[in-house]
């Protein structure tokens, strides 16, 4: 058996037994809902206050939150258990997922799957959705939906690859777990607001060196007919699967050289 | 008193020796600072003032928001609830000293910890980086009094629906909507200045702005003479508040408590 059905047995079973506890996990589904909800309370907030942000309306902003937390949700779903790593390193644990005969990647992201965590993905999708055939006026064209359905999925490879780069430093240095958390989830904070806010050193990483301009940002402001930054070409904005993929290739590699560098913590 | 003081020390001891989860805290606290001071650059392009405050005032907000996070622990402690569920309670019922007063006691050596460590360094950041005002030397006294009694609502607070542990058997919803509840209300994720009217006026009628609005806009200058003891005294009340409701329930828990084994 390949690795990915493997994973996919084993995901299946950590669904079932979560399953048995229905109220329990319906109540940590809920949870997710309103603690994701915060950012869009915050939001609500600003836009209560001011008219636009960096030349985005409220609804404009809303979709570029609604699809980036769609984005950060299914990477979440499917990468989430790499939070784990730190301590499955520092318990030696992260040793028997070598000695097994698949790949240790998938039996990572098999080990912590939570279907809980599709609170978020519920949550920003009804944003999108509301926010896409309510408030904004674009025409909703084959062309338009595609374009922001690839600037999604582009956008949660894109993430992932981020966090599996952060992941590969618990490699190398340890007790490193908490500044990847605070790459993963500043990097959801960034994807929400327009990045034209930023300063422009910030601008410019979130372009060249860590793409999550990418992440629905750019497809977003060339949907939304947004002067794009730097003056690029316009239609340059359009080539988000084309990072997401560079980015899993250049992510792919650093995992592979960086588990080639490790040695074990224990005995 | 003494005993107090000793668990106090033992307290702050206790923090001060993960010094590396201190480095990556203050990083997270800068990174965050920064992202939500750009945002507050963008709310004030078109305008001079949002919400009563200025821009100047707004980005000191973003900066004493981070370093007081930690000190009213903005994300729960779930260690009190715990000690009920896995009956480690029964140990703390034997000792000769008050429940509630002796966790209180280790809990502002913590704080205090936390305001010298995560504290000062975000805020003194914020300051050096955007130039801003540091408030007057009256404004400090009552500063510090405010700061104290956000940390005694937010334990208090804290302490009082851990005790939710005692009848029932996941305590996590209650903490988690607790802490929800707080992260917005209390003014941390977004001020409470800046809450439309009517979300303002339920955010005032709850204890959570006490834990970072009322030592913000003292800070700030925000609130000053009468209207600074108005709010010192409403963050009075509610720490009296819930450490009355807090004392209240452990007497029924402890009443309601079954240990099992020997």
């Amino acid at each position: 058996m390949s690795s990915v059905t493997i994973y996919v047995r084993l995901v299946r079973l950590q669904v079932r037994s979560q399953l048995q506890y229905t109220a329990n996990f319906l109540m940590s589904i809920l949870a997710t809902f309103l603690f994701t909800s915060l950012d869009l309370a915050t939001i609500l907030v600003i836009f209560s206050n001011v008219r636009t942000l960096g030349g985005w309306t409220a609804q404009q902003v809303l979709l570029l939150y609604g699809a980036a937390a769609s984005s950060y949700a299914l990477a979440d779903m499917l990468l989430g258990s790499l939070d784990r790593l730190p301590q499955l390193i520092r318990e030696g644990n992260f040793d028997s997922m070598l000695f097994r005969p698949r790949s240790p990647f998938f039996q990572l992201l098999a080990s912590d799957f939570m279907l809980s965590r599709s609170g978020r993905l519920i949550q920003s999708i009804i944003v999108v959705i509301v926010i896409c055939t309510v408030y904004i006026h674009i025409a909703w064209t084959a062309g338009a939906i595609l374009i922001l359905m690839a600037a999604v999925i582009s956008g949660a490879v894109i993430l992932g690859s981020v966090w599996v780069a952060g992941a590969c430093i618990s490699f190398w240095i340890e007790g490193a777990s908490e500044f990847v958390n605070t790459f993963s989830s500043g990097a959801l904070f960034v994807t929400q607001y327009p990045i034209n806010i930023y300063a422009q050193w910030l601008q410019i990483a979130v372009t060249f060196i860590l793409p999550i301009g990418f992440v629905i940002f750019m497809p977003a402001s060339y949907l939304l007919h947004k002067a794009p930054i730097f003056d690029m070409p316009s239609v340059l904005r359009l080539f988000s699967p084309l990072v997401a993929i560079l980015a899993a290739a250049a992510a792919t590699a650093l995992w592979r050289l960086s588990i080639r560098h490790y040695r074990s913590a224990g005995g | 008193m003494r005993r107090y003081l000793e668990l106090s020390i033992r307290g702050y001891r206790r923090y001060s020796s993960y010094r590396s989860a201190v480095i990556a805290g203050l990083f997270t606290n800068l990174v965050f600072g920064a992202l939500r001071t750009a945002i507050m650059y963008a709310v004030f392009a078109h305008s001079q003032q949002v919400g009563g405050y200025s821009l100047k005032q707004a980005v000191m907000y973003v900066w004493l928001a981070q370093g007081l996070m930690t000190i009213v622990q903005m994300y729960g402690n779930p260690e009190f609830a715990m000690r009920v569920r896995t009956g480690a309670i029964a140990i703390e019922l034997t000792r000769p000293i008050d429940t509630q007063g002796a966790a209180y006691a280790t809990d502002l050596g913590r704080a205090s910890y936390y305001t010298i460590f995560r504290g000062v360094i975000p805020v003194a950041v914020g300051v050096l980086a955007f130039s801003l005002p540091l408030p007057s030397t009256a404004n400090w006294l009552e500063f510090a009094v405010s700061l104290w009694l956000a940390a005694t609502v937010s334990f208090m607070l804290l302490f009082a629906y851990s005790l939710s542990a005692f009848w029932l058997l996941d305590y996590r919803g209650v903490t988690l909507v607790a802490v929800i509840l707080m992260n917005l209300l209390s003014g941390f994720v977004i001020p409470v200045n800046f809450f439309p009217s009517w979300l303002r006026t339920v955010a005032m009628w709850t204890p959570f702005p006490s834990t970072i609005q009322t030592p913000v806009n003292i800070f700030t200058g925000d609130l000053v003479g009468a209207a600074a003891l108005r709010a010192l005294a409403a963050q009075a009340l509610w720490a009296l508040v819930f450490l009355l409701l807090g004392r209240v329930l452990f007497d029924l828990g402890r009443r309601h408590l079954v240990i099992q084994g020997g």
